[in-house]
């Protein structure tokens, strides 16, 4: 599963802009904590909130990529029943897969959205930078309906590919 | 108890039936809670577990050690690591396999992951130890049992699961993984020598290299061990948090592979791309197993089992090998990542009742998680070696496994037996 990827493969457009927005935010992580250490260590003082911008960034460095995973099917999977499923049941075995699998991301995805709403009533803010955390589950929400979206496209042309 | 039971047989069958193990965990998870404590309250509580785990800054320690692992793989630091190791091992009989196992070690001391560190090897050393004539078997059982060090040597990525799923200190765990990985690569050495001892066709000695030639490429590594030395020094001593060290240790990793002109824009955009997927594949597991873990605990059977233990009047420590049988017999099918999300939750718990320390828990659980990696019929690190080799039979690599399969055992047992070797350095820490 951390097998590297090629420094370059065909991707769609979509694709290259989630992978570019999830890149980006893996830089900003880092740089975030690099300059705090630097800047307790060399200039005696912190980067206010650094701390607290990580855990905004850290839903986002999750969920965006999740829909490119889910269209490469790229999932952590166990594989031991793989090469002694008869064909005659893959089609299936594959269908129960798919549906399943729709199911998970949909239910997590209305689950967020709940949650961001009782958030957002609640005006719930971050501590420090007293940023709003709703919003924060509301995105994870969309992240997780487009990923559902691929889901739901790999399910329907599973079921045409049954002659 | 029933409910938790019927719970977990049901993700069995659907991550044997190649349900993403997440999604499994999670769908079973849900509705278990749902039919305990109602949909309502079920709903509310994944949409909590999903948004909180994601916010806590101490799991973006992930990330980090991933995205040093990235940067560490694109430096080819690996090569100088080997023929480093081989310049000063190689005229020892076997020299090349113990070589192979020391530049294993190094690379693990900067990367957490296993499979990544057996695919680096088989690309790196698996050449030379064929042009020396060595024994496919035994090549490829030492890249594949050498591999296994990327997650018991910190940084680790199993050790940062671990600590997720069971709320310990991600530092300790690092520190606690030094001893039991010096211990690892003395027992691989003794593997290899007893091996070619018996047979020595089967790894000839190498030429031997000049002293001062090797105390030039020993400079030419001294990358590698500058940035491990600052991360877990840094880690140790308190100088950094462990998500601190995570940082600095991608930037540093960044730096050294800009040195070596072996990180272009594109290589630079790929690792930082390579680290978000890894992070949402572990996550999205994670989630599951969160889910999972909340549904069994609240279903109580955690404390149904240590009550079981107790009117059984079990042993202690007769209790931890069985767990540990249950690993290995668990590690046959399921691939380390898989094995730590799915039994972890169950047992961390038992064993904290128990009275055992859950760091030493934790390595204990790396370690099983290691021969999960080589065992057949499911052993990641082997399926890389094949996939990245062909032409070599599967067959030949698992009989290439077997001694080193015997040291694991050993090692296990030792840590069992000795918990102090796994516990005395991180209780020096402050």
């Amino acid at each position: 599963m951390i097998a590297p990827t090629p420094d370059s493969s065909p991707e769609a457009p979509l694709d290259r802009l989630l992978l570019g927005i999830a890149a980006f935010v893996m830089f900003m992580m880092t740089a975030l904590t690099f300059t705090d250490v630097l800047g307790r260590y060399l200039l005696r003082s912190p980067l206010p909130g650094a701390f607290e911008m990580i855990q905004f960034l850290m839903p986002f460095l999750i969920f965006t990529v999740l829909p490119v995973i889910t269209k490469e099917g790229g999932h952590i999977t166990v594989t031991v029943l793989d090469g002694l499923v008869p064909p005659r049941v893959q089609w299936a075995q594959t269908l129960v897969v798919q549906a399943s699998s729709a199911a998970a991301i949909a239910l997590v995805s209305w689950c967020l959205w709940a949650q961001g709403q009782s958030l957002t009533e609640e005006h719930y803010v971050s501590g420090y930078l007293e940023w709003p955390i709703g919003p924060v589950a509301h995105g994870m929400s969309i992240l997780c309906f487009a990923t559902l979206l691929v889901q739901l496209v790999k399910l329907y042309r599973h079921l045409r590919s049954h002659d | 108890m029933t409910e938790s039971l019927i719970g977990l047989a049901t993700v069995l069958v659907l991550a044997i039936a190649r349900v993403p193990l997440g999604f499994a965990m999670a769908v079973v998870g849900a509705t278990g809670f749902a039919v305990l404590r109602g949909p309502t309250a079920a709903l509310e509580t994944v949409g909590q577990l999903i948004l909180d785990f994601s916010m806590s800054y101490t799991f973006a320690i992930l990330p980090m050690f991933v995205l040093m692992g990235a940067f560490v793989h694109r430096s080819a630091l690996s090569n100088d690591l080997y023929e480093t190791s081989h310049a000063w091992l190689g005229h020892f009989r076997g020299g090349l396999s113990m070589a192979t196992v020391a530049a294993s070690a190094g690379f693990g001391a900067v990367c957490g992951s296993s499979v990544a560190t057996a695919a680096t090897m088989s690309r790196v050393a698996l050449p030379s130890m064929r042009r020396f004539g060595y024994d496919p078997g035994l090549a490829a059982g030492t890249i594949a049992a050498g591999g296994t060090l990327g997650i018991l040597i910190p940084p680790s990525m199993s050790l940062v699961v671990y600590g997720f799923l069971t709320q310990q200190d991600i530092g300790r765990l690092f520190i606690a993984g030094l001893t039991p990985g010096v211990l690892t690569v003395i027992l691989y050495f003794a593997v290899v020598a007893a091996v070619t001892r018996l047979r020595p066709e089967l790894g000839p000695r190498g030429r031997r290299t000049d002293w001062p030639v090797r105390f030039r490429l020993l400079r030419r590594v001294s990358g590698v061990l500058l940035l491990f030395v600052l991360v877990l020094g840094g880690i140790y001593f308190g100088v950094f948090t462990p998500n601190e060290a995570g940082g600095v240790g991608a930037v540093g990793a960044c730096l050294v592979a800009v040195a070596r002109r072996h990180l272009n824009w594109r290589a630079f955009v790929a690792s930082l791309t390579e680290a978000a997927r890894t992070t949402s594949m572990v996550f999205s597991v994670a989630f599951g197993a969160i889910i999972l873990s909340n549904f069994v605990n609240v279903a109580g059977l955690p404390e149904s089992i240590s009550a079981a233990i107790i009117t059984l009047e079990l042993p202690n420590l007769g209790v931890i090998f069985a767990i540990c049988l249950v690993y290995i017999v668990l590690g046959c099918m399921f691939d380390g990542m898989a094995l730590l999300f799915l039994t972890v939750p169950v047992f961390a718990p038992i064993v904290a009742n128990l009275g055992y320390d859950l760091i030493w828990f934790g390595i204990v659980v790396v370690i099983v998680s290691e021969i999960a990696l080589i065992t057949p019929p499911v052993g990641m690190n082997v399926f890389v070696l094949k996939s990245m080799n062909p032409e070599l039979p599967l067959r030949t690599i698992y009989r290439g496994i077997g001694p080193f399969l015997v040291a694991d055992l050993v090692r296990l047992a030792i840590v069992v037996l000795l918990p102090g070797i796994v516990l005395y350095l991180p209780s020096l820490m402050l």
